[in-house]
């Protein structure tokens, strides 16, 4: 399969693919956005999140593996099966649509901060875990360091 | 009447013995006679970091596996305890860790296992993300 179907066979659509101006873009695999199919409820709190950072930053924010069709297994998550699971990339200080560990040089500290509070003010943020431990609010978690998983919650 | 009534019980216990005794051998052999079995799973190689791979290279390369069914439920079964995992907290998966191997069961009764390995330096690494 090439492309992915708009739709899921739980009514879940495909996160948007594109978002104006600043906000964010996707990646992950499978590619061809075949991993984030998303609850609706997530795709409302991304749009969200991201116009908020498109009025303090530029750049994007990379959104990636969120759930396959149908939630089926998604090697190697241990969850991303509910739609409701998103991972996110570090933000990068050039801004570019790579991989960005904390342990890298490109990695921003503080831009990164701000965009995890952006998604820890909103109120159907449950978790988020993400190694870089002098940002507050987040928690630990193995494999964590090359992007952070942002938990909305299954009920308001 | 005394008779046959002791001798059918008498072959009854023998039988009942007999099943015990089978059973106690075939469980035996299984446990001493350890075979190869077929396995369902898959893999991926990669570099860089299981939550966000990249293309396996010459210098950084990298297998998770990940496999389910019937070797999956074996494995999970000799791995108790459950451990608390924050990324399944709460969703009825119950998940099992013993450094880095982690299993764990859905809801659904479906059993899955992960590992993984650097294959640049032949260290055990965990085959798994939240």
């Amino acid at each position: 399969m090439d492309s992915a179907a708009p739709r899921d066979s739980r009514g879940y659509f495909l996160l948007p693919q594109a978002y104006e101006g600043g906000g964010y873009y996707i990646y992950g695999t499978p590619g061809m956005g075949r991993g984030q199919y998303a609850h609706p409820r997530l795709i409302s709190a991304l749009l969200e999140v991201a116009r908020s950072w498109s009025y303090i930053d530029k750049r994007k924010f990379g959104v990636g593996n969120i759930s396959l069709f149908g939630g089926e297994n998604f090697a190697p998550h241990r969850s991303h099966r509910s739609g409701l699971e998103v991972d996110i990339r570090p933000v990068r200080k050039d801004g570019n649509r790579l991989p960005c560990s904390i342990s890298d040089k490109q990695y921003d500290r503080d831009a990164t901060a701000a965009l995890i509070g952006l998604f820890q003010e909103h109120s159907k943020v449950q978790l988020v875990l993400f190694n870089d431990r002098s940002i507050r609010g987040v928690s630990h978690a193995s494999n964590h360091s090359d992007h952070f998983h942002v938990q909305i919650a299954v009920t308001t | 009447m005394h008779q046959t009534t002791a001798t059918t019980s008498m072959f009854r216990s023998l039988l009942l013995l007999s099943l015990g005794l089978s059973a106690v051998v075939a469980w035996a052999q299984q446990d001493t006679v350890p075979e190869f079995k077929a396995l369902r799973g898959s893999y991926m190689m990669y570099s860089a970091g299981l939550g966000d791979p990249q293309p396996a290279k010459l210098n950084d390369s990298k297998i998770a596996f990940a496999i389910d069914g019937e070797a999956a439920r074996k494995m999970f079964d000799s791995m108790a305890p459950d451990v608390r995992d924050a990324c399944t907290a709460g969703s009825s998966v119950r998940v099992r860790t013993k450094g880095h191997v982690s299993c764990q069961r859905e809801k659904s009764g479906e059993y899955r296992c992960s590992f993984g390995f650097d294959l640049r330096t032949g260290e055990s690494i965990s085959g798994s993300v939240c």
